[in-house]
């Protein structure tokens, strides 16, 4: 078996760590997390996550990751979205139909401005 | 709730639950679908109605998903069999909720548990893993779910041809 260059392995770390950069959910720049506990499912969180997902993927907006997360107890605002992104900091919205969501995506993730008549406020 | 909401919740049940091996069946026969989700996790404990409103081991304010699945399909059943939780229930014939099975990989993913999910009907049968979508890039490159519905729709679609 040949052995590898110094330089060759140098250049193997640097693909293999740009490959898990990729894996790990905070190496992208806009993070936007669904609740989807029962609660947000039955408000129709489904829906607005498959809208966020559809948008995300109509801009080809990569640097975007969409996760989802339990119930964060305040289930009269569901479905609940929150976006983290570097220039805005961590927004929540609530009652985030598909007419929403497609405008957090637009608005909030393309055009860096704040929803506010969604935004909503999460205790910590 | 629709038939896909009611699989994502038992499936994020187990899940949540701390389960590392889940497997959702989705089998048609005689017009209608059979569903099963088995997992490894440590399950309920014997003689616990997990299906009574509010039953959740999982802390307060929980505990609906199971009921309302009671609730919309009576004939749901819980059991234990060789250190596997199984949960299981019929429904009427329907489309197969793509976008929820896609919700599911990234959620399995995200938390490192490996799931697999068969779908049978019609003499066809298919089955999808967490490594699937891993290996085609689908998640490496960021839990991309759209790309994970292409997938799974094609595949069905390429069945019903």
């Amino acid at each position: 078996m040949a052995k590898l260059s110094l330089e060759e392995l140098r250049s193997l770390r640097e693909k293999e760590a740009e490959r898990l950069a990729k894996r790990g959910i905070h190496g992208k720049d806009v993070h936007v997390v669904v609740c989807m506990g029962t609660c947000g499912i039955q408000a129709g969180a489904k829906v607005t996550l498959n809208s966020i997902v559809d948008e995300v993927e109509a801009h080809g907006l990569g640097n975007v990751i969409v996760t989802q997360a339990p119930c964060q107890g305040h289930c009269e605002e569901e479905p609940i979205v929150e976006v983290h992104t570097p220039q805005l900091g961590s927004i929540a919205y609530g009652k985030v139909d598909a007419k929403t969501a497609k405008r957090i995506v637009e608005e909030h993730i393309i055009g860096g401005k704040v929803l506010e008549d969604h935004k909503i406020k999460l205790e910590v | 709730m629709d038939e896909g909401d009611l699989a994502y919740e038992a499936v994020t049940n187990a899940i949540e639950a701390g389960a590392r091996y889940i497997r959702l069946s989705i089998r048609k026969e005689d017009g209608r679908w059979y569903y099963l989700v088995e997992d490894d996790g440590a399950g309920p404990g014997s003689g616990m109605d997990v299906f009574a409103p509010g039953f959740s081991t999982k802390g307060s304010g929980r505990g609906r998903g199971l009921s309302l699945l009671k609730e919309r399909h009576p004939d749901a059943s819980l059991d234990r069999r060789g250190g596997l939780t199984r949960l299981s229930w019929t429904a009427p014939e329907g489309p197969v909720d793509v976008s929820a099975m896609a919700m599911l990989f990234s959620k399995a993913w995200t938390v490192g548990a490996g799931l697999v999910i068969e779908v049978a009907f019609d003499g066809g049968a298919f089955s999808w893993c967490v490594d699937d979508f891993t290996h085609l890039g689908a998640l490496d490159e960021g839990m991309n779910m759209a790309a994970m519905r292409k997938l799974i729709q094609s595949t069905l679609s390429f069945e019903k041809e």
